[in-house]
């Protein structure tokens, strides 16, 4: 390989991790607030990066990647919090399952066991991911995360329901979820410009002229899904990690609706649309927390201000941009070097019709 | 099975069905999978919680003007500029405006759950075919059936009806006709609402409360029913959310005690098994079909 | 003169021209054909006219009014559209597609009597009135399009292939319906592939050839004397009369 090719397919992950390069620096020199506000959005780069393995790839919107992620908090959850605060909020552990209250390992292995773990439920679901088309597999992720929720509600014994999980100790560091959301960027960039990423791709402009090719899109579909679940398992753990505690609810529809609108917001489609979303939502987002929270004439804005002000943004860019702000377009330098140095999207012209699917 | 859980079951079967056409409508009109219907069902229910002391007809009656006056306004405000716009970018619309909606509520009238309590007409128990059934399934049965009944009339009978079912066909060919978008449209969010309302009119009275997030509910168990049933035609809607309707009986009655927490993930774990047996949905059809 | 269409260009997607400086003219109780093989260019000036598809440049005129996509309703202009798939509405039944074509008619009683008059130049409408549309042949479906087109007593028809894939009796009777309202003063404009049949039955026929280009245009006799339609064509159109 040229330098000048190697240097095409690493420009847009490189320009990625720069801009998540300068989050990190951002937290690291502001003070715990925006430390904090950081590393929770590099957690959801990661979640991000995942979720557009999938989706930015075969076109198709999940609404069950928080389910990956609720798994691998869970999981990490059960490797972390020390065994003799374990064996106090587990005492009802099922006979089979007693050996959890034992197990106890590092932080980095729980990371790691944590995304195999959400595979194992991405291995489990995705013949059916293979298998569906359209709104009905939009349905059927949403069905997934209705029944891992339930699942977790209501297993007490073993998941404490809708109590908080308490205790896990706090390992996720900037730099370390900093290292993961690069990390992660450059899986997901690996994927796309892979040979299963391009067929996917191809399924996701015309899925007919795709399959008639001897493309097995659902084969590639699958294969998306089980690398998201992955990713998307890593995020959870990172988050369990971070805040020490979180409740069930964290991984309903009110975190998918969040997610949503970051990858909405950049644009799926691409790579770098949802990192940039994800981006661009969160700093949103802490400034509308801190709007609602500035005293107005002594009265505090009403709770809910924030959740207006986000989905009348949504609801514009949808109108203005249905594929985001990106669109297809990747995180590229200009060609001509006159302005390098300035990140700025290459002018690739967006599929007359980028065919969408739910 | 005795009488009694039949009449339990037909209840809430044709609730779910009620619900699940709304959707169903919509989607056939508009290839709009609206999330934010949950939030109709939610101001409908608001209403329920607000004329509470008044007569159940009257407080119908108002659930069902304010649930229409809100799917006309979303229609307005947020729909009508993505008229042409694919059904994904659609969806996520309807999830913008569900939470919109939603925070507005909690804002204003809604900033914590309420109760409304029960009616006690609605709470007495009636001897029927040597059975105790309680009045509120009864109730339910006859409202449910009626809205629907009265839907496939407006849907078979009339001009509208004609022009809605030809609309949810082609779209475009209705429009060559002479069909107004902006005359269909607007009525199939009426219709919804209206819909909605019955809906939640049934939901308040069974839950006895009402809050900002009650929406949701309804929204999903719609939602899901319309792809299960097939989004082929209103009929396979409507038998998409008789089906899950009555699922969840017959799982609340069968399922032993430990498990009854779980009857949620039997159920969707259920509804992805049948959209991997049938991707297309029970009745599935070519076209999408209405009526 | 009904319609105009002058030097059109229509782009699909971003690439592809599709016509490429076609121009045409109806004249009131004209019967006008278009002629051409597919992909020509022929059913895509059609849709053009009906604002399905928007004008690269060019301008299409309809009783001296501009036609646009914005501001210009072929409702109100009562130009009726017989698409190439007859946009039958299969869901509904053969009445309930009919009455929509009298969907903008204010006159109920002369809508009536239209109807009758339909419902008895195609018995078959008749006798299938409260049969699901989808049970139709493709010859009755067509008559069914045709019918419901007519209802909206249309000052120009447009028929975008109404003879394709169906059997060569209900060819005939196509025909023949068309000839039919030629004799009534109707005014037509046609799509068609069935170059015999339709140079027959039309006053004047466009030869397109792709990208959406006139060979050549006149009567039959005409066209007989244009070298490159005669090669094009594989017959002398000046035969058929």
């Amino acid at each position: 390989m040229t330098a000048a090719r190697i240097w095409r397919w690493w420009q847009t992950p490189i320009l990625l991790a720069a801009l998540l390069m300068v989050t990190a620096g951002v937290g690291g020199v502001g003070g715990v607030a925006i430390s904090r506000v950081a590393t929770l959005t590099l957690i959801s780069v990661v979640f991000v990066a995942g979720l557009s393995i999938f989706s930015g790839n075969s076109g198709i919107m999940s609404f069950g990647h928080v389910a990956f992620m609720a798994i691998g908090a869970y999981t990490t959850a059960y490797l972390t919090i020390p065994t003799g605060l374990k064996a106090a909020l587990f005492s009802d552990l099922p006979g089979s399952l007693r050996f959890l209250a034992e197990v106890q390992t590092g932080f980095i292995p729980a990371v790691i066991i944590s995304g195999v773990a959400a595979t194992v439920l991405g291995a489990v679901t995705a013949p059916v991911v293979a298998r569906l088309t359209g709104l009905q597999s939009g349905i059927a992720t949403l069905a997934l995360l209705i029944v891992v929720f339930n699942v977790l509600n209501s297993w007490t014994d073993v998941t404490r329901g809708s109590s908080s999980m308490i205790g896990i100790p706090q390992h996720t560091t900037l730099p370390l979820v900093l290292a993961i959301a690069v990390l992660a960027v450059v899986v997901a960039w690996a994927h796309r410009t892979s040979r299963s990423g391009l067929q996917l791709q191809a399924s996701r402009e015309d899925y007919w002229a795709a399959t008639a090719s001897g493309i097995a899109v659902g084969r590639h579909r699958a294969i998306a899904w089980f690398l998201s679940s992955f990713l998307c398992g890593v995020a959870g753990s990172l988050y369990a990690g971070f805040l020490a505690t979180f409740n069930v609810r964290s991984f309903f529809l009110t975190a998918t609706f969040a997610f949503v609108v970051m990858v909405v917001i950049g644009g799926y489609l691409s790579l770098s649309g949802a990192v940039i979303g994800s981006l661009a939502v969160s700093v949103l987002q802490e400034g509308l927390r801190r709007l609602q929270d500035v005293q107005i004439a002594g009265a505090a804005l009403p709770a809910g201000v924030a959740d207006l002000i986000l989905s009348a943004i949504l609801l514009v860019v949808l109108v203005k941009a249905p594929y985001g702000l990106l669109g297809v377009r990747e995180l590229r330098l200009p060609r001509r070097a006159g302005r390098a140095g300035t990140a700025a999207p290459a002018q690739t012209p967006a599929p007359e019709k980028a065919k969408l699917e739910v | 099975m005795d009488f009694q859980f039949v009449v339990a079951m037909l209840g809430l079967g044709a609730l779910y069905a009620l619900l699940t056409i709304g959707v169903a409508l919509l989607f056939g009109i508009l290839g709009l999978m609206n999330f934010a219907y949950g939030e109709v069902t939610m101001a409908a229910g608001f209403a329920m919680y607000f004329f509470r002391d008044q007569p159940w007809p009257v407080a119908v009656g108002m659930a069902i003007l304010i649930a229409v006056v809100v799917a006309v306004l979303s229609e307005k405000l947020a729909f009508k500029p993505l008229r042409n716009a694919d059904p994904v970018t659609l969806m996520i619309a309807s999830f913008a405006v569900s939470l919109a909606l939603q925070s507005l509520a909690r804002m204003t009238v809604l900033p914590r759950t309420e109760g409304v309590p029960p009616n006690e007409f609605l709470s007495r128990r009636i001897s029927l075919l040597g059975a105790e059934v309680s009045m509120l399934d009864l109730l339910t049965v006859a409202l449910c059936g009626t809205a629907m009944l009265a839907l496939a009339v407006l849907l078979n009978r009339t001009t509208l009806g004609i022009q809605l079912r030809a609309a949810a066909e082609n779209f475009q060919m209705a429009r060559i006709l002479g069909v107004k978008a902006n005359l269909v449209v607007p009525s199939a969010f009426v219709i919804t609402g209206g819909l909605a309302a019955i809906g939640a009119a049934v939901l308040v009275w069974r839950q006895g409360a009402v809050s900002a997030e009650m929406g949701l509910q309804p929204m999903l168990i719609a939602v899901i029913s319309a792809v299960v049933g097939g989004m082929s035609s209103l009929r396979g809607a409507a038998l998409g959310g008789f089906l899950l309707g009555a699922a969840t009986s017959i799982l609340e009655a069968l399922l032993p005690t430990g498990l009854i927490a779980f009857r949620d993930a039997f159920l969707f774990t259920a509804v992805i098994a049948v959209l991997v047996v049938r991707p297309s949905g029970l009745l599935s059809g070519a076209k999408v079909r209405v009526s | 003169m009904l319609l105009q269409v002058d030097n059109a260009f229509v782009q699909y997607g971003t690439s592809v021209m599709a016509v490429q400086g076609l121009s045409l003219h109806v004249g009131e109780g004209e019967l006008v054909s278009l002629i051409g093989q597919n992909g020509a260019g022929k059913s895509t000036i059609l849709k053009a006219i009906m604002g399905l598809v928007p004008l690269h440049s060019g301008t299409i005129t309809f009783g001296g009014e501009r036609v646009t996509p914005r501001t210009f309703s072929t409702i109100n202009n009562r130009i009726s559209y017989v698409p190439e798939d007859r946009g039958i509405f299969a869901s509904l039944t053969v009445g309930e597609n009919l009455k929509l074509g009298g969907t903008v008619r204010k006159d109920r009683k002369e809508f009536s009597k239209d109807l009758e008059r339909e419902l008895d130049r195609f018995p078959v409408l008749r006798k299938y009135w409260g049969k699901g549309a989808s049970l139709l042949s493709g010859g009755e479906q067509q008559q069914l399009a045709i019918a419901r087109a007519l209802l909206l007593r249309p000052r120009l028809l447009l028929l975008d292939e109404p003879t394709l894939g169906l059997a060569p009796i209900m060819v005939d009777l196509i025909f023949d319906v068309i000839a039919q309202l030629r004799a009534e003063g109707m005014t037509i404009l046609m799509v068609e592939q069935n170059a015999v049949r339709t140079l027959e039955v039309a006053d004047r026929s466009y030869i397109v050839q792709a990208p959406g280009r006139v060979l050549g245009s006149g009567t039959a006799g005409e066209l007989g004397s244009i070298g490159s339609v005669v090669d094009y064509l594989g017959f002398s159109p000046s035969e058929i009369e």
